[in-house]
């Protein structure tokens, strides 16, 4: 099918686990897939993968029929042809940049006054009007989180990866973000596949929860069914690092 | 003082550090990026003037660019003058000399880049080869400063190369150290004292640059 994205590859290590990554995901509209399960069970692996960062052993991905990965016919598309929004941990906002200039950073080319006007939209939509002109290391863990979005977003992405995107801010503000995040989400139409160990992030952004668990999808469904069966994952949220608030 | 010395040592270190700073960003940029099994041959190539005696590299370089060498014909063949004992020799010689002092620090500066930046500007569809212009380069920095400053100041104190390859032609290939060397020979230690003292201040200075950048007095972007 055309509308979606199918992903069903292996990556190996040598003398290592084999991560296997068969997903199913509805592309051109809003739908949050959140990959679920604790840590080493090959998430972060999987979403890589899909973006490019990392090649698989096997398999094959497509998005919309248009071919990211097939071991088989030798294609790797690079992450930079994927148009794709990535979020990594840790937000790897670039430190010589003021704000302004990070979320710039993959807007060239173009009609200058559209690209003042995708700024504009996304400084106001994440609420960082007044930071424009700062540098990362002057911004909150929660602002550096809005930053990096408003970044991956700036590009109209065709799909958003989220690796535990709230995992490096302290509790009180990710339980604020939580619901922002899941909202800006919803408006932008896109679809998304995020990371995390957290169950109560899973439940706050997942239309759809994948478990994971040694280097397998065990189960995908509803995020109440899937996460509170009594026979569901033994998660935990666990302590992550602070980072300070918004 | 002989300023003619004086002149031409800036003008081989300038020029070597210019040299050095073009052909050492790729070199540097293959070295921490490449996988290759026998990289380390290119590393150790690479730095073996750090360990080699100057006679040897300058024997080796008089033997290759020597007017019976292939590179020595071919260059005499098409400028019309032999390599050996000039300008243009020696700055291929020091170029040689001073190649691990920009290339290390560039690599060490490269491998200190968070890979996250780097594949972060990759998902946002900038080319590798623009990531390394946008990304890597303003974060080394201090590092580029290093191996730009310590390539100078290693080949202002260049002798037992020069000797090899250049000689000892006044306005040609008589460097500052070879001057000193002169002078000394000559019994005429007041005029090796200043030229010793010159070689001193400089070479401090330029220490002093490389330290004060690396400990951060000044820094050169706003720190993470």
């Amino acid at each position: 099918m055309a509308d979606e994205m199918t992903a069903a590859f292996e990556k190996t290590y040598p003398g290592g686990p084999t991560i296997d990554g068969t997903l199913r995901l509805p592309v051109g509209r809003s739908h949050g897939l959140v990959l679920f399960g604790p840590s080493g069970s090959g998430k972060t692996t999987v979403l890589r993968c899909l973006a490019g960062l990392e090649r698989p052993t096997s398999g094959r991905i497509l998005f919309a029929g248009e071919t990211w990965f097939d071991a088989d016919a030798g294609i790797h598309a690079s992450p930079q042809v994927r148009k794709i929004g990535y979020l990594c941990q840790d937000y790897a906002l670039f430190p010589h940049l003021t704000v302004q200039e990070n979320i710039a950073y993959g807007l060239r080319g173009g009609d200058r006054g559209e690209r003042d006007a995708v700024m504009r939209e996304l400084i106001c939509l994440l609420q960082l009007d007044g930071l424009e002109a700062r540098r990362p290391a002057q911004l909150s863990g929660g602002q550096q989180q809005r930053v990096a979005l408003a970044r991956a977003l700036a590009r109209r992405p065709r799909l958003l990866l989220l690796d535990e995107p709230l995992s490096a801010l302290d509790a009180p503000t990710r339980e604020h973000v939580r619901g922002a995040l899941r909202r800006l989400l919803r408006s932008q139409g896109i679809p998304a596949i995020c990371v995390t160990h957290d169950r109560d992030e899973a439940l706050a952004l997942a239309d759809e929860v994948a478990v994971m668990e040694r280097g397998r999808v065990r189960e995908i469904g509803l995020p109440e069914r899937v996460l509170f069966q009594p026979s569901g994952p033994d998660m935990v949220s666990e302590p992550t690092t602070s980072r300070g608030g918004t | 003082m002989n300023w003619t010395a004086i002149l031409l040592t800036l003008k081989l270190a300038a020029l070597t550090s210019v040299i050095l700073l073009v052909v050492s960003l790729p070199m540097a940029y293959w070295l921490t990026s490449s996988r290759r099994r026998w990289k380390f041959l290119v590393e150790a190539v690479v730095a073996l003037p750090l360990v080699l005696p100057p006679t040897v590299l300058g024997f080796y370089v008089l033997i290759a660019i020597g007017p019976k060498s292939p590179i020595g014909q071919w260059y005499e063949a098409v400028v019309g003058h032999p390599l050996l004992f000039t300008f243009e020799g020696l700055l291929l010689a020091s170029v040689l000399y001073s190649l691990p002092f920009a290339v290390q620090p560039f690599a060490a500066a490269f491998s200190a880049v968070d890979g996250p930046l780097i594949e972060a500007s990759w998902t946002l569809g900038v080319s590798r080869l623009m990531t390394f212009f946008r990304v890597t380069i303003p974060l080394s920095m201090a590092g580029l400063v290093t191996g730009v400053v310590l390539s100078f100041a290693h080949t202002m104190g260049e002798f037992g190369v020069i000797l090899m390859v250049g000689g000892n032609i006044e306005g040609v290939t008589r460097t500052v150290s070879i001057d000193l060397y002169d002078e000394v020979q000559a019994m005429n230690y007041a005029a090796a004292g200043q030229t010793a003292l010159f070689l001193l201040v400089v070479s401090f200075l330029m220490l002093a640059v490389v330290y004060a950048v690396n400990r951060r007095f000044w820094s050169l972007w706003p720190m993470k």
